[in-house]
């Protein structure tokens, strides 16, 4: 931007220098003056300038192709400064363009880090519940693990299907014990199940067994949006997951994750390809 | 026996005034947590903690410290291997068309692998604890970060390439190489 400035020295006469500065900034930023200090601050919304030139005189061609955005958010946009001409005033909104590209990339990709969380917390909370000793018991259901065992088959060396470290029968102990604090009070004794074999069971869950059942125990779809702008339309990406033993549901929501980032990902490329955005722009 | 009743005495008073104060007196090294663990829990990176910048930057070790990491693909699953050389493409694109010197390079890919396996541990965290609370907030921080890093050793224009080419990189990064694993316990 600085190299946008043009400064002058004149000598009119020997012996008295005057300097007179011209000064400017480059398309799509606006400058700010105070005093005789003066800034440029970028006009496009990464920066949080926002347009927020005062005094510039506006085109006022221009303001309505670029509000209405959905990623607007206070945006409005670059602001026409006096003296641009048409082709400078284009370059700004395209620079301005390729911006909020890049900040639709961004929610896009955060959005599929929050459902790829989303997604593993969900799987873990199936887990706990598969491996939920007191809880099954009530319901009469044994508890299971990935290899599709109950912990009390694989305690006893009775699961012949997992493979090492997991088929060690002694890493499947646990046990329950009253964890009442009121001893008095036999009535409602309170009971807990902890124990190797509880946190393996739900460890279990969450990691790969190449040699498991590729069976799907749950599936889902992870979505985020690419929001559009400027009369481009808003778009869904979406990833589908299946979460099954063999794969684990660590990888299973990763995976998911990625690919829906990816699909973010393209979206940003098409909309750099729609304003023909460079590096130079970012 | 006056001497053996007094003796006895002053004894009782003795163990009564140690057992009285016991709790005021430093414990003793069977109860304190060993050398080890204190030490581990000082230098691993605490990820719950990354909130600021200055803790992100404070945890980079050194670099004599650091084996070089590659992000070269070496992931078995072939559809995980497919990614990871799409990415290991479009990072070598990024360096070749940018122009990035081989000290560039390797010191991108280590900042790039430590704020991942960064990453990588607060998942991990998450995970275990079912917690994931800013999780995404920090990924976004750990994002500018590398921007930040890179700042110190590449050229603007550089990192403009950088930016303009990758979104969510680290996450990416942490996603593909850096996947949370967890061990039986035994």
């Amino acid at each position: 931007v600085l190299a946008g400035v043009l400064s002058v020295g004149l000598v009119p006469k020997v012996g008295q220098t005057e300097v007179i500065q011209v000064r400017g900034c480059a398309p799509g930023w606006t400058m700010h003056e105070a005093g005789d200090d003066w800034w440029c601050v970028a006009d496009w919304p990464d920066s949080g300038g926002g347009g927020g030139g005062g005094g510039g005189g506006t085109g006022g061609s221009g303001a309505d192709e670029l509000g209405g955005g959905a990623t607007g958010g206070g945006d409005s946009g670059p602001v026409r400064q006096n003296g641009w001409d048409d082709e400078t005033w284009q370059e700004a909104k395209r620079r301005w363009k390729c911006g909020l590209c890049k900040k639709s990339a961004a929610k896009c990709a955060s959005q599929a880090h929050t459902k790829e969380n989303r997604c593993l917390q969900d799987a873990k909370a199936q887990a706990l519940w598969r491996c939920n000793v007191l809880e099954r018991r009530k319901q009469e259901v044994p508890t299971v693990t990935a290899f599709g065992c109950s912990i009390d088959h694989h305690a006893r060396g009775l699961c012949t299907v997992s493979e090492r470290p997991w088929n060690d029968p002694s890493i499947w102990s646990y046990e329950c014990r009253s964890v009442s604090t009121d001893f008095r009070d036999r009535t409602k004794p309170e009971y807990k199940c902890i124990g190797d074999g509880v946190y393996n069971c739900e460890q279990s869950w969450a990691l790969s067994h190449p040699g498991g059942s590729a069976q799907t125990v749950d599936s889902g779809t992870l979505s985020a949006l690419f929001e559009g702008f400027g009369g481009t339309a808003s778009k869904t990406v979406t990833a589908n997951y299946t979460l099954s033993p063999m794969q684990g549901y660590i990888k299973s929501c990763t995976d998911a994750g990625d690919a829906l980032a990816r699909a973010c990902n393209e979206q940003r490329d098409a909309c750099y390809e729609q304003y023909k955005c460079g590096q130079g722009d970012m | 026996v006056k001497i053996l009743g007094l003796s006895i005495v002053v004894g009782l008073g003795i163990v009564i005034g140690w057992w009285w104060t016991r709790d005021d007196v430093a414990p003793t090294p069977a109860t304190q947590p060993s050398q080890h663990s204190r030490r581990t829990a000082a230098t691993q990176p605490s990820p719950r903690s990354l909130t600021s910048r200055s803790s992100v930057t404070s945890t980079r070790p050194t670099l004599a410290q650091q084996p070089l990491p590659t992000l070269e693909p070496a992931e078995v699953d072939p559809a995980r291997r497919e990614r990871q050389e799409e990415l290991w493409r479009a990072l070598r694109a990024f360096a070749t068309d940018a122009e990035l010197t081989d000290a560039q390079w390797e010191q991108f890919q280590r900042d790039l692998s430590e704020l991942a396996a960064l990453e990588s541990a607060t998942m991990r965290d998450a995970i275990a604890t079912g917690n994931f609370d800013g999780i995404v907030d920090l990924s976004n921080e750990l994002e500018l970060e590398l921007e930040l890093r890179c700042a110190a050793y590449l050229t603007k224009r550089q990192v403009s390439a950088l930016r303009f080419r990758f979104d969510g990189l680290v996450t990416r990064v942490r996603r593909l190489y850096y996947v949370p694993q967890f061990a039986p316990r035994t």
